[in-house]
């Protein structure tokens, strides 16, 4: 049987189940088997790609140009088996979090208010969004797959109805909604002069087109579109601005989701397109590897500029968005196998201080300006003492194996442009540092004034106990995992074997088919 | 037609980019109900270049209009439809929470000590919007 | 009770609201190969069920329109994944014809459970908005 289907059926299902299930206690169980089963079938689906082989199914049995298929390669394996891990530390996390306050000095009610309204099942819903991202071969489809995704993670944000809630979540549905907008116009253009959204074929007619009549103005038009889109929900840095002030609002459990695992999504669809789709766009890469670069400084800068941990976060989250960018349009295989490394590597770490920041939130309220919780919470401060070091990406960590491949690669590339990102990213290092240093001050270091402890939950303890053991994990493997990293991207660098798994089925009764490309302007031009 | 059609996309698409840069949440509201008609009209227009002889798979004698961009803006109503309910319950609880709908007055309330030890710079508050100061945050309204 | 005292309002709604709901009907009937199907009826059948809210002060259905939601999702998934149990792909659909008294040739397909599921999710949601909006409304007036 082909699995395909279950990474967003298992989602689906229990989020349903859970809408119609009165019992606190039965929704957390189901919601973890739901988890628990997604993780599975993504290792499995993730054992078979790593074969080398491309996953496809064409949903209703429609041959592929007409009808949606799910494909998996390499890229997609990683990235289920990274939602499907951290949506179950999520959904243990939110079960444990949600009973208790949200923060210092605040009532439970918030929080189990959160959790009657529906926070795991829309939490299931975002998961089946992403998942379908992932795996979707179509660009239309990838348009639905966003607005689930998005939909859900409006309910999350907005589910509490705390004031600061309804302000940030008007911006970031407006935001959002603009962006989803230019989507489905680029989508609609997309199909009217490529006569085509499945995105195999699309690479396959823009590779003929550009072949014989050079490049198109309108194609990289329609690219820039597409860029402009992903890089808004990636929250590359002029494009991010929503992101600070939106991420830190919602119940931890879903901040640390968010921070962890949308924004890759962006940056998983930027890769699609600027890989298998509009491999050519030269332009528009080198612009995006500048907006890299940027992202990467301001995000450091950001961390810099505030005080409290979750607003501190977020534009640690936007610093390694512009890392993980710098990887991908590095244009060379090196540069994406770098980026897919840091990847995994990020997705961790980002969750991991996130979940840190819940707990730090139920210590001492939003800030982390009072001093000397070292003393009481060794624990912790020894957590944030690891993570902190991965983010900024010092030795023994995977940060610096990522961040030593990103800019390594970028330097061997070379040429002037590079060495400014590389130079960029090195100084963004050193920034990340002292942005990480000034949360140890504020927060660990000093004398103590703690009058009591408070008495942290031991599921929100233990899952973030699980989330570091598999940063060190991830340092142990660091191995395995970059050989996994190198043939995703050395997949994704080819993208022959995807296109023809994809459109094997098809190649003979295309009947209907124009002779390409479809627009009658296209020949004209160039007659 | 050919001209007036995308004429009436970019009116709609630009009044309603007009009325989402106004400050008041409900004008907001109705400036992307319009960017979003707007935008299904281009793709109408996108999809009617494409007429194919015959359709695929099928023994069905053409000329025939494209389907599949009505496919795709009914898709696009749909989601715009469940979005705008969304965005009028949202500045519905918005309005009554804050007693406004105007943008600037929900955001710009910080507390001054609270401004003077927390900004990066305090002469001008406004560039990272504050919670406000952290007690507030506990009475929060329940959906009625 | 007499919110809407409008006399005509309330003697005319009755039968439109039975009307309304035929058409829905055969909305949903004749949306696998025309214009229609379980969106468009949802939304007749939503509004329907406000009309009949607003002039009979009465609710069309017992339950609680959200609940509506989950289990529309349930049916439109479930017959999505049943014929990945047979083997066949996901949302694969089965189709053909019968013979029925009084109405002829019909044709079925196993895509209408699915536009049933849709037919519900929309009612649910629709509802749920409204309820939403105009409980506020009402508190606003009081």
């Amino acid at each position: 049987m082909n699995l395909l289907a279950l990474p967003i059926l298992i989602p689906l299902f229990s989020g349903a189940v859970l809408l119609l299930l009165p019992s606190r206690i039965w929704r957390f169980v189901l919601a973890c088997l739901a988890a628990l089963l997604c993780l599975g079938v993504s290792l499995s689906i993730l054992n078979t790609v790593l074969s080398g082989k491309v996953m496809v199914l064409q949903m209703s049995n429609w041959p592929a140009p007409w009808g949606i298929s799910l494909v998996a390669d390499g890229l997609t394996g990683i990235m289920l088996a990274l939602s499907a891990l951290v949506g179950l530390l999520t959904v243990i996390f939110a079960g444990s979090s949600l009973q208790h306050e949200p923060r210092r000095g605040q009532s439970k009610l918030v929080n189990e208010l959160r959790e009657r309204f529906g926070f795991q099942a829309l939490l299931q819903f975002l998961l089946m969004g992403v998942n379908m991202s992932f795996l979707t071969g179509d660009l239309f489809n990838l348009f639905v797959a966003f607005e689930v995704m998005l939909i859900s993670s409006y309910g999350l944000l907005l589910i509490g109805n705390e004031l600061p809630q309804l302000r940030e979540g008007f911006k970031y549905v407006v935001v959002n909604l603009i962006a989803s907008a230019i989507f489905v116009v680029a989508a609609g253009m997309i199909y009217g002069l490529i006569g085509t959204l499945n995105m195999a074929d699309i690479a396959v007619k823009v590779a003929q087109h550009t072949a014989s009549y050079g490049p198109d103005a309108r194609l990289s038009l329609l690219a820039m579109m597409l860029a402009l889109v992903f890089a808004t929900k990636a929250a590359v840095f002029p494009l991010g601005f929503w992101l600070p002030s939106s991420y830190p609002v919602p119940a931890a459990a879903a901040s640390a989701f968010f921070a962890a695992l949308l924004t890759k999504v962006g940056v998983y669809s930027l890769i699609r397109t600027f890989t298998l789709m509009f491999p050519e766009e030269d332009l528009i890469k080198t612009l995006l590897l500048v907006l890299a670069a940027l992202s990467m400084v301001v995000g450091a800068l950001g961390m810099i500029s505030q005080s409290r941990w979750r607003h501190t976060l977020a534009f640690a989250n936007i610093s390694s968005i512009g890392y993980l960018l710098m990887g991908v349009f590095t244009r060379q295989n090196m540069g994406l196998s770098a980026a897919l490394y840091y990847l995994i590597h990020t997705v961790l770490v980002i969750f991991t201080l996130f979940l840190i920041a819940a707990l730090a939130e139920k210590i001492a309220g939003l800030k982390y300006t009072s001093e000397g919780h070292l003393n009481t919470y060794p624990w912790l401060a020894a957590s944030y003492f690891i993570a902190a070091l991965a983010l900024a990406g010092l030795p023994p960590t995977t940060g610096f194996i990522a961040k030593y491949a990103l800019i390594s690669a970028s330097l061997k590339v070379g040429g002037l442009l590079n060495n400014w990102v590389a130079a960029a990213a090195v100084v963004t290092g050193l920034l990340l540092l002292y942005a990480s240093v000034e949360i140890w001050r504020g927060f660990f270091w000093g004398e103590s004034h703690a009058v009591h402890q408070v008495s942290l939950p031991a599921g929100m303890k233990g899952t973030m106990a699980a989330s570091l053991g598999l940063l060190v994990l991830l340092a142990i493997a660091s191995g395995p995992l970059y050989r996994l990293a190198n043939f995703a991207a050395d997949q994704l660098s080819r993208n022959t074997a995807y296109i023809a798994a994809v459109l094997v089925e098809t190649q003979a009764p295309r009947l209907g088919d124009p002779p390409l490309p479809t627009d009658h302007g296209v020949e004209e031009e160039t007659h | 037609m050919e001209l007036l059609l995308p004429l009436l996309a970019a009116l709609l698409v630009g009044a309603g980019v007009f009325m989402v840069l106004s400050r008041a949440l409900i004008r907001v509201i109705l400036g992307l109900s319009l960017i979003s008609y707007g935008i299904n009209i281009a793709i109408l227009l996108a999809g009617a270049g494409t007429g194919l002889a015959a359709p695929p798979l099928l023994d069905v004698e053409g000329p025939y209009v494209d389907p599949l961009p009505q496919a795709l803006i009914l898709t696009a109503i749909v989601i715009g439809f469940g979005t705008t309910a969304l965005l009028l319950v949202l500045s519905l609880r918005a309005y009554q929470a804050t007693g406004t709908d105007h943008v600037q007055e929900m955001t710009e309330k910080p507390d001054p000590v609270e401004v003077l030890g927390s900004y990066a710079d305090p002469e001008r508050p406004s560039i990272s919007p504050e919670f406000g100061p952290e007690e507030k945050l506990s009475d929060t309204k329940e959906p009625s | 009770m007499t919110r809407y005292p409008e006399i005509v309002f309330k003697t005319l709604a009755m039968p439109i609201v039975f009307v309304l709901l035929a058409i829905g009907f055969h909305f949903f009937l004749r949306g696998h190969n025309a214009p229609g199907g379980g969106f468009i009826a949802g939304l007749i059948v939503a509004v329907t069920a406000l009309l009949a809210r607003m002039s009979l002060d009465r609710r069309l259905l017992r339950l609680e329109p959200k609940t509506l939601v989950p289990i529309g999702l349930l049916i439109a998934m479930t017959t999505g994944a049943f014929p990945m149990l047979l083997g066949d792909a996901f949302l694969k659909s089965a189709h053909g014809h019968t013979r029925w008294p009084f109405v002829g040739d019909f044709e079925w397909a196993s895509a209408a459970l699915f536009d049933l599921g849709v037919f519900l999710v929309v009612i649910g949601t629709t509802l749920t908005i409204i309820d939403l909006l105009a409980e506020d409304n009402l508190e606003e007036a009081q």
